[in-house]
C-alpha cells in the first residue's frame, strides 16, 4: 500500500513499483484514471500490456522529467537533453518497440515524441535495403511493383 | 552433407528470427509509424514507400512538410538559359499536383511551401494547392514566387519581370471560404503582390499567426500591425523586406508578444508602440547607416532592450569616414551581435571594437564578409578611401590605451574568413582586449553563397583561397590563451 503522494503501479508480470503522484502523472492516461476514479490513487494501478522491465523503464524517464519540471535549478535543459540523448541510445530494438507502444498507451506525449524522433533519426538517408535491414523488414514487393513505385516518385530516389 | 544441414538450420533460425521482429515491428501502431514517417523530409517519407507494402501505405498519410523548392541544377540551367522555363514550369506543377494527389490519407500539414518563379497565369493553380492545405489545416505556408531573386543579382531582371508577381487570389480574397487557414501559425511570402488590406486581413482572421514574413511585394504602402479590435496578436515574429512601395509601418499595443522584427528595405517611418518582449532586431537597409551615424536615436523602441542585434552594414565601414564610431554603452542587454558588411582588402576592422565597447554583456559575435569584388575595384578607384585608410595606422593600439575592455565575450565566429592583414590585425585587438574568450571559429566559406550558387561547385582557385585562408587561421592558434578553443572549418558547409 503506498503512502500518501505515492501511487502504486502494477505491470503485466506482476511487479509493483511505488512511485510519487507527480512521476507517475506524466502519463495523461494515469493522470485521467486518478482523477476519475479515487480508488485508484489508494489501492494498486494495472499497467496492462507493459511488463516490469519496460515499466521500471518508463519510470525512470518520468522521474527525471518530473523533478526538471519541478525545479528548472537542479536539472537544466542542457542536462536533461544528455539524459534524453542516453536513454534513447542505449535502447535495443526491441525495447524500442515496447516503449513506443507502452509511451503511446500511457499517453506519455514527451517521452513518445522523443522516441519517434529517435526512430526518424534511424530512417533518414537511408536506402529502403538499409531500413529493411536496421528493422528487419521483409520485402513483399514484386520487382515489377518496386519499379512502378520508383516511376511514380522519380523526384524522391 | 553436414554443410548442408548447417546451413538448413541457420536459414530456419534466420527465417525465425525475421517473423520474430517483423512482429514486434507490426505491434507498432500505424499512427505512430505515421507520425514517425512525417518527421521526415517530403523525399525521404516518399522513398520508404519502396521498404514494404505496409510502409507503401503509410506515405499516403505523410502529414510533415511539403516543400517544393526547384532543384538547384535546374535553376543553374535555367539561369543560363540552357533550360526552356515553360518546361520547367510544366513539370514542376506536374511535380506539386502528384504529390497532393499521392497523399490521400493526410488530414492534417505541418508546412507547405512553393518556391519557384510562377507568374500572374499561374493563379488558379496555386489556388487549387492552397485549397487543397487549407482544408488539411495547414501549419506554416511559404510561398516564393520568384526564386531568381534569391540571388544577389536581381538587377539582371528588368523591372517588369520582377514585378510580374502572382496573386493566390484564394488566399488575398476578403470574406472567403478558407475558414481553415484560421490554423497557420506561420506565413511567409515572397514575391507575392500582398496589400495593406491583406495583411490586416491576416492579423485579424487568423489568431494564431506567430510568424509573418513579406517580401518583394510591391503592393505594400501603409503597414499596420494591429488586431481586429482590441484583440491581442500572438504575433511574435515580424519580418519585411524589400517592399519598394512601403513608406510607413506602425505596430501597435496589440502586438505587445511581438518578439523578433527583422526589416531590410528603403527608409521608412516607423511607429512603434509598447513592445516590452521585443529582444531581437535584424536591419539591413540604408537605413542602417543613418541609424549608425545618429548613434541609434532614430529607433522606434529602446535599444537597451535588445538581446541580439544583426546590422548589414553593406559598404559603410569602408569608405571609413567613422573608423570609431565612439558610441556610449548603447546596447546594455545585448548578448548576441551580428555585423555584415563589405570591406576593401586594404581594409581596418577595428570599428567593430565601437560596437562591442557599446555592448558590455555581449557573449557572442559573428563577423559576416561579404564579397563583392566589382564593387571593390570600383572602391579602391576612389583615391580618398585608400588615403584615409594609410592613416590609421597605430589606431590599435590607441584602443587599448582607451580602455577597450571585452570582459563578457565568449564566442567570436568569422564567417567568410579570408586572413588578411586587417583581419590579423582585429584578431590581435580581441586577444589585446578580451580575456574571456573561449572559442573562435574561422570559416572560410562565403556565408552569401545562396539561391542557385550554393548549387554550383567552387573553381578551384577559390578551393586553394579557402586553404590559405585555413591555414592563416591555424597560424595564429599560438596567440590564444589556451582557454580558447580554435574551430578552424574544414568543409565548405555548402559542399
Amino acid at each position: 500500500m503506498a503512502s500518501k503522494g505515492n501511487l502504486t503501479l502494477k505491470s503485466c508480470n506482476g511487479k509493483e513499483f511505488i512511485v510519487e503522484e507527480k512521476v507517475a502523472v506524466m502519463s495523461t492516461t494515469i493522470k485521467n484514471m486518478v482523477d476519475v476514479d479515487d480508488s485508484f490513487a489508494q489501492g494498486v494501478i494495472p499497467i496492462i500490456g507493459v511488463d516490469g522491465k519496460i515499466l521500471a523503464k518508463l519510470i525512470e524517464y518520468c522521474k527525471e522529467h518530473a523533478e526538471a519540471d519541478e525545479d528548472e535549478e537542479v536539472k537544466s535543459e542542457e542536462y536533461l537533453k544528455k539524459f534524453d540523448e542516453k536513454f534513447v541510445d542505449e535502447l535495443n530494438l526491441n525495447d524500442l518497440y515496447d516503449l513506443l507502444k507502452a509511451s503511446n498507451y500511457l499517453e506519455i506525449t514527451k517521452l513518445l515524441n522523443l522516441l519517434c524522433q529517435k526512430v526518424a533519426s534511424m530512417i533518414k538517408g537511408k536506402k529502403p535495403e538499409e531500413i529493411r535491414r536496421i528493422f528487419n523488414i521483409k520485402n513483399d514487393f514484386t520487382p515489377e511493383e518496386e519499379e512502378e513505385i520508383n516511376r511514380q516518385n522519380p523526384w524522391a530516389f | 552433407m553436414d554443410n548442408l544441414k548447417a546451413c538448413k538450420s541457420s536459414n530456419k533460425r534466420q527465417k525465425i528470427m525475421m517473423m520474430e521482429n517483423s512482429s514486434s515491428l507490426s505491434k507498432i501502431p500505424d499512427e505512430i509509424l505515421i507520425d514517425i514517417l512525417s518527421r521526415l523530409s517530403m523525399k525521404e517519407a516518399a522513398r520508404t514507400s519502396l521498404v514494404s507494402r505496409q510502409w507503401e501505405s503509410l506515405w499516403k498519410f505523410y502529414t510533415g512538410s511539403l516543400e517544393f523548392d526547384c532543384d538547384p541544377e535546374t535553376q543553374v540551367l535555367l539561369f543560363n538559359g540552357k533550360r526552356r522555363f515553360v518546361t520547367e514550369e510544366t513539370k514542376f506543377i506536374g511535380w506539386v499536383n502528384q504529390v497532393l494527389a499521392a497523399l490521400s490519407g493526410a488530414t492534417t500539414i505541418q508546412k507547405f511551401r512553393v518556391c519557384f518563379d510562377l507568374g500572374k497565369h499561374q493563379t488558379t493553380t496555386i489556388d487549387s494547392w492552397i485549397r487543397y492545405v487549407a482544408a488539411r489545416k495547414v501549419r506554416k505556408l511559404e510561398l516564393c514566387l520568384s526564386s531568381m531573386l534569391a540571388l544577389d543579382k536581381p538587377c539582371i531582371l528588368s523591372l517588369e519581370e520582377i514585378y510580374n508577381f502572382a496573386t493566390p487570389g484564394q488566399l488575398m480574397k476578403k470574406n472567403n471560404d478558407l475558414g481553415n487557414l484560421k490554423s497557420l501559425i506561420s506565413l511567409r511570402l515572397e514575391s507575392v503582390d500582398v496589400t495593406d488590406e491583406h495583411v490586416s486581413y491576416f492579423l485579424s482572421e487568423w489568431p494564431f499567426l506567430e510568424e509573418l514574413a513579406i517580401a518583394y511585394s510591391p503592393s505594400l504602402h501603409n503597414l499596420k500591425v494591429a488586431g481586429g479590435g482590441d484583440q491581442l496578436l500572438k504575433l511574435k515574429y515580424l519580418e519585411v523586406r524589400y517592399c519598394m512601395g512601403l513608406g510607413h509601418l506602425e505596430v501597435t499595443a496589440a502586438a505587445s508578444n511581438l518578439a523578433s522584427f527583422n526589416y531590410g528595405g528603403p527608409m521608412i517611418n516607423m511607429i512603434f508602440q509598447d513592445v516590452p518582449r521585443l529582444s531581437s532586431f535584424s536591419l539591413d537597409s540604408d537605413y542602417c547607416e543613418d541609424l549608425v551615424h545618429n548613434g541609434f536615436k532614430g529607433l522606434p523602441f529602446q535599444v537597451s532592450q535588445l538581446q541580439m542585434l544583426t546590422l548589414d552594414l553593406g559598404w559603410m565601414m569602408c569608405c571609413f569616414r567613422f573608423p570609431c564610431l565612439n558610441f556610449p554603452k548603447l546596447f546594455t542587454s545585448l548578448r548576441h551581435l551580428e555585423l555584415v558588411f563589405r570591406i576593401l582588402d586594404e581594409g581596418t576592422m577595428l570599428f567593430v571594437a565601437s560596437f562591442l565597447r557599446a555592448s558590455p554583456c555581449l557573449h557572442k559575435l559573428v563577423l559576416k564578409y561579404k564579397i563583392d569584388s566589382f564593387h571593390t575595384e570600383r572602391m579602391k578607384r576612389d583615391p580618398s578611401n585608400l588615403e584615409f585608410l594609410i592613416n590609421l595606422g597605430g589606431l590599435r593600439k590607441q584602443l587599448v590605451k582607451k580602455g577597450y575592455k571585452y570582459e563578457c565575450l565568449k564566442e567570436v565566429d568569422f564567417l567568410g574568413w579570408n586572413g588578411l592583414k586587417r583581419d590579423i590585425e582585429f584578431v590581435t585587438h580581441l586577444i589585446e582586449a578580451s580575456r574571456s574568450l573561449e572559442r573562435v571559429t574561422f570559416d572560410p566559406c562565403d556565408p552569401f553563397r545562396v539561391g542557385i550558387m550554393k548549387g554550383l561547385p567552387l573553381p578551384p582557385d577559390k578551393l586553394t583561397a579557402e586553404d590559405d585562408a585555413r591555414n592563416r587561421a591555424r597560424d595564429l592558434e599560438s596567440k590564444f590563451s589556451p582557454n580558447t578553443k580554435l574551430v578552424v572549418a574544414s568543409k565548405c558547409h555548402c559542399c
